[in-house]
């Protein structure tokens, strides 16, 4: 696959993708806190490569998120892409964000390995 | 492809000594299940128990619900066992109509969402008028989490199958016959009826995450031609155990509502023209792809003249049906959409995280954010505790005195997006 940037705040997802390309690892962001540094690359002309809300775990459930995008910055941001980030703050900001630090190890260890399967074909293509 | 169903309503199911089914009671020999179940050797004990209609009982967390069937001739769930993989959709199937197959137990941290059989709960799932037949599996140590999930999916479809199978001696059956010709028939059938098209959503992200067609992960999959008659032989399995209210069950693909209900008009206010299974993924590059395919295969192969589209999932899904029902709706194809809400307790917040303007049709099954009171209950197959970690649930769910405060989305197929449910919208 092309050269990309994952933006994650799972620990395992960023040793796991280490050399699938820059990884930005957020160790204390939370959910949304992922989303602003994935929104702020969008608005640098950065595309998604995955849905921002990917999976089926709602923001007050997995404390994790791993996004990946474009290495290379086009000359405008995405409008499309623009939209997915605001409408993610739009759904995330309705929840109480959960806190890894407070979860068991067997549970936040859970999380981080559900995060990572659900990209491993996003990053293995 | 001709299939004719052979219902045989269930109104009892006990444990005997041998398998029989006389005058609506199923009897299945308790010890012989479980030794068809301890043949994998990833499972390492098993416990059944049944839960009936009316009983103050809870399960949880619950992993899939399927509804026992068998072929007179060939494999009930083509492509899950064995090396072959038979045509689905043809022939005589065997259903047991009123009981299920409820497989339970945690696989992650994270667990899946619960059957009341009696109390205010049991009114949000159609679970809850089943005989259930609840497998409690015990998994040896070093199974991981990806192949305990299969451990659990398998182990549900074989016992399904085992029950199923005790149908083939019975005589005492009420016959469906479906008859769905080539794609060439179906066009010229009912030359005035509008031309009506069912797409279906199902998830194929990653661990319980997943579907199955055939056997095989629909991760692998594009947007694909099904006939009605292979999910009523398990064609379609579900292997997806996040959100509980939302979740398809294989139940749910076996009986899908959406095909009931099109076949039920078909012929008479409208012709059912096909079904296009859709895969929805992680990637935006697979979401178009997807897009493109399934609005290619309603449009240009179908030529579908409107569109059901059932939803499976919330969050980035709620993307792809939005994106369909814009590329069908743009290519003149009338389409409603059957999704669920997240309102918020209240019911105050934005309910959907994606939106066009061509989505002006919508059938809501539901808020899933509303909070529901739920009682105690006499006997719970499971682990209580486990609500906490549900979505729906939380820490506080469990209240002092053991009542339950959940949301519907913890309450299994508490606003399914086929439609099998009580739940949905009115205007006020």
């Amino acid at each position: 696959m092309e050269p990309c940037i994952i933006i994650t705040n799972n620990p395992m997802a960023a040793e796991k993708y280490a050399d699938r390309g820059e990884v930005i690892y957020l160790a204390d962001a939370n959910y949304r806190e992922v989303l602003v540094a994935v929104r702020d690359k969008v608005y640098l002309g950065h595309q998604l490569i995955n849905h921002p809300l990917y999976g089926s775990l709602r923001p007050h459930e997995t404390p994790y998120r791993t996004v990946a995008l474009t290495a290379k910055a086009a000359p405008q941001p995405d409008a499309d892409m623009c939209m997915i980030m605001s409408d993610a703050f739009t759904v995330v900001d309705r929840f109480v964000l959960p806190v890894a630090a407070v979860m068991s190890e067997k549970i936040r260890k859970d999380y981080q390995m559900i995060d990572c399967d659900l990209l491993k074909r996003t990053l293995s293509e | 492809m001709d299939l004719e169903l052979r219902n045989i309503q269930i109104r009892d199911v006990v444990m005997g000594d041998c398998n029989s089914i006389k005058d609506g009671v199923l009897t299945f020999n308790a010890e012989a299940l479980k030794k068809v179940l301890l043949e994998d050797a990833r499972i390492t004990a098993v416990r059944i128990d049944l839960a009936k209609p009316g009983d103050s009982c809870r399960i949880l967390p619950v992993k899939d619900v399927i509804e026992p069937r068998a072929k007179l001739e060939g494999d009930i769930f083509p492509g899950v066992f064995g090396n072959e993989v038979p045509e689905g959709g043809k022939g005589v199937t065997y259903v047991l109509k009123g009981c299920a197959v409820v497989t339970t137990g945690p696989i992650v941290g994270f667990q899946e969402g619960l059957i009341d059989m009696s109390g205010p709960a049991a009114e949000y799932t159609s679970f809850s008028k089943l005989n259930n037949v609840v497998l409690h599996l015990t998994k040896r140590e070093d199974v991981d989490p990806h192949d305990h999930e299969q451990t659990i999916r398998m182990a549900g479809l074989k016992a399904a199958k085992w029950l199923g199978e005790i149908a083939l001696e019975c005589a005492d059956y009420e016959s469906e016959v479906y008859n769905w010709p080539p794609l060439g028939v179906r066009a010229n059938q009912y030359p005035e009826l509008p031309k009506v098209a069912y797409v279906c959503n199902c998830m194929a992200q990653g661990l319980l995450h997943d579907t199955y067609f055939y056997g095989r992960d629909a991760k692998a999959l594009v947007p694909t031609l099904v006939s009605p008659t292979e999910y009523f032989d398990g064609a379609i399995i579900s292997g997806n155990c996040v959100s509980p209210g939302s979740k398809t069950t294989t139940y749910h693909h076996l009986n899908n509502a959406v095909i009931k209900a099109l076949w039920a008009r078909h012929g008479k206010d409208l012709n059912f023209i096909g079904i296009v299974l859709n895969p929805l993924m992680v990637t935006l590059k697979e979401k178009q792809r997807d897009i493109m395919l399934t609005c290619h295969l309603v449009t240009e192969e179908l030529g579908a003249e409107a569109a059901i589209i059932s939803q499976e999932g919330f969050g980035n899904p709620t993307t792809d049906l939005m994106h369909v029902c814009r590329g069908l709706e743009k290519a003149g194809v009338k389409t409603v959409i059957i999704t669920n809400e997240d309102a918020g307790p209240d019911g105050m917040s934005e309910s959907l995280p994606d939106v066009v303007s061509e989505a002006n049709a919508i059938v809501s099954t539901g808020n899933s954010n509303a909070t529901v009171m739920l009682p105690k209950m006499d006997r719970i197959l499971g682990e209580l505790k486990e609500v906490e970690r549900v979505t729906g649930g939380n820490v506080e769910s469990i209240q002092a005195d053991g009542r339950l405060l959940l949301e519907i989305h913890g309450i299994m197929g508490g606003h399914n997006l086929q439609g099998t449910n009580t739940l949905s919208a009115t205007t006020i």
